[in-house]
């Protein structure tokens, strides 16, 4: 869906990206992780054609992004981490911006903007902002566009509105998508996405499956010194430590994502060691 | 062809852009006919100079606020840049650059130009009826007689009296070919622009215009005897002799018609399809 290849890119003296090759597949919800400033928005901004490559390629569905042809501006949607809603009514978004969306399906709308408990006939300026960004959401989930971009989408969420996005975005997916949420917050994409890619310095430091990542690491909480001996990563708690070791056992363990990313930004050469193993 | 027009999308478009922008659209064209309603009143209540509601004083009216306002709207078409978050909804918006450009172009070309011309001539039409009470009375009070011959009427911007015509009486310029090509540079330049369209093309036009002159000095007066004088700016120079026999350099008449037709039918276009390129290659 997504093949991007020896991608440069660079505002104006500040490179972003070196060389950057990565693929994105239909039928996985992928997690972008990386600090402020690693390029996560960038690397959006690429695939959605906002943004030009200095050099190398950026395809979406076999067409190029920056050509903005509508074919493709129709079948992606991104929600930015800043957006723009004009001042009109949810009725009046809906009748002046769905048409462009061939997909687009009300029904869907409506369903979503009940799950988030907002009133269908309210005016978006007198809407808060975490009511607008849900408003954006349910828009860009009722498009059924095949790639769904979404760049920290949780930010100016409380912690029910949060809750309530993973639940829609869950089910609102299905395998001929593709949905792409950078985040730095990554507590918020815990239980929802189900491939990692965690961007640090313009780089890929890993891009697996959670399915991969639960089979090869374990996150645990241990009590035993010795372990800290062989553990990837650690950080202290209130009692113990959090640790993220080689999942030796094949034990079944649940990914805890922040301590992974912590653990692969800090031993990014080990980590993938272990993947490419 | 989709990928490029599509009718059905276009006129989608159009529909989104009027709902959006209708009150700012309102508003200006309201704000233009407060504006000449208020300068004609000026005219007809402070300066009471008869000639001011000649053909030649309205034209001068129309053409002015046509430029000044025209440039100025034009600036402001693509408000959809101004700022990170309008400029990606506006760039993702699933139509193509020539259905975007054929939308902008036909509200800030033809909308505002029959919006304008409308609220001109409702201020027009309520001004001549104001001034031709005012005057007869006037005139009734001063020769005590009621016959004043002086005709009040609108004016057709279209077909002007050459010889009345206030910038440069005599001469048969047609100020829409000049208006059409400054106003796509300014459509051009809210584009090219991130910031302050506006003055930045104004500085950028009037730069172009002194390198012009500057040329003309250079070249065409430095190819020409020291006493050259210009007799019609651009196109004829005088050459003054003692004895009587002054020479006449005029420009070739194709020249003349060439660059009419130019100014006219080309530089609008070039200016466009530059807009167009430039909507093309914008990025965030």
């Amino acid at each position: 869906m997504i093949s991007i290849q020896n991608l440069h890119f660079a505002y104006k003296k500040k490179k972003v990206f070196d060389g950057l090759n990565i693929y994105f597949k239909p039928g996985y919800i992928y997690g972008l992780l990386g600090k402020n400033g690693t390029g996560k928005s960038t690397l959006l901004n690429n695939i959605a054609g906002l943004l030009f490559p200095q050099s190398g390629t950026v395809k979406v569905f076999g067409l190029v992004p920056g050509k903005r042809q509508p074919a493709f501006l129709q079948d992606i949607f991104i929600v930015p981490e800043e957006f723009y809603l004009p001042d009109i009514s949810i009725h009046q978004l809906i009748k002046y911006n769905a048409p462009f969306y061939p997909k687009f399906n009300l029904t869907d709308f409506d369903n979503y903007l009940e799950l988030f408990e907002i009133p269908k006939d309210s005016k978006l300026q007198a809407l808060s902002y975490g009511q607008r960004k849900k408003v954006l959401i349910s828009f860009g989930l009722a498009t059924n566009v095949s790639l769904l971009l979404m760049d920290e989408p949780t930010n100016g969420l409380d912690i029910i509105g949060k809750s309530q996005v993973r639940k829609i975005i869950a089910g609102a997916f299905n395998e001929e998508k593709c949905i792409i949420i950078s985040s730095h917050q990554v507590k918020d994409l815990e239980n929802l996405i189900d491939r990692v890619t965690i961007i640090d310095d313009g780089k890929i430091v890993l891009d697996e499956s959670t399915m991969a990542i639960a089979e090869k690491l374990a996150f645990k909480i241990s009590f035993d010194s010795a372990e800290l001996n062989w553990a990837i990563y650690s950080e202290p708690m209130l009692r113990g430590n959090a640790i993220v070791a080689v999942n030796a056992d094949g034990e079944e363990n649940k990914i805890d994502l922040e301590l992974l990313y912590k653990a692969t930004v800090a031993n990014p050469k080990i980590i993938r060691s272990i993947f490419n193993a | 062809m989709t990928e490029v027009l599509n009718l059905k999308r276009l006129f989608i478009l159009i529909s989104r852009h009027w709902f959006e922008n209708r009150k700012a659209y309102l508003l200006f064209f309201l704000s233009i006919g407060a504006f000449l309603l208020g300068w004609f009143s000026f005219l007809l209540f402070v300066v009471r100079k008869l000639g001011l509601f000649d053909e030649s004083g309205q034209a001068a009216i129309y053409f002015f606020g046509l430029f000044l306002a025209g440039c100025l709207s034009a600036s402001f078409l693509f408000q959809d840049f101004s700022g990170k978050p309008r400029t990606s909804n506006y760039l993702l918006l699933p139509a193509s650059a020539f259905e975007k450009l054929l939308c902008v172009l036909f509200y800030g070309i033809i909308i505002f130009f029959l919006g304008y011309s409308l609220m001109f001539y409702i201020a027009d039409f309520a001004a001549i009826k104001m001034a031709k009470n005012i005057y007869t009375f006037d005139w009734q009070r001063k020769h005590g007689y009621v016959n004043f011959y002086h005709t009040f009427k609108s004016i057709n911007t279209f077909s002007l009296n050459p010889d009345m015509f206030v910038f440069y009486p005599g001469d048969n310029i047609d100020f829409y070919t000049a208006f059409f090509p400054i106003q796509s540079s300014f459509i051009l330049g809210a584009v090219y622009f991130k910031k302050n369209g506006f003055i930045k093309t104004l500085v950028a036009l009037l730069s172009i215009w002194l390198i012009f002159l500057i040329l003309e000095s250079r070249i065409l007066f430095q190819s020409l005897p020291a006493e050259t004088k210009t007799a019609n700016a651009f196109t004829a120079y005088l050459i003054p002799d003692v004895y009587g026999n002054d020479r006449l350099v005029t420009l070739p008449e194709w020249v003349y018609h060439l660059v009419l037709f130019v100014a006219r039918f080309c530089i609008t276009p070039v200016l466009w399809v530059a807009t167009y390129f430039r909507l093309k290659e914008k990025e965030l």
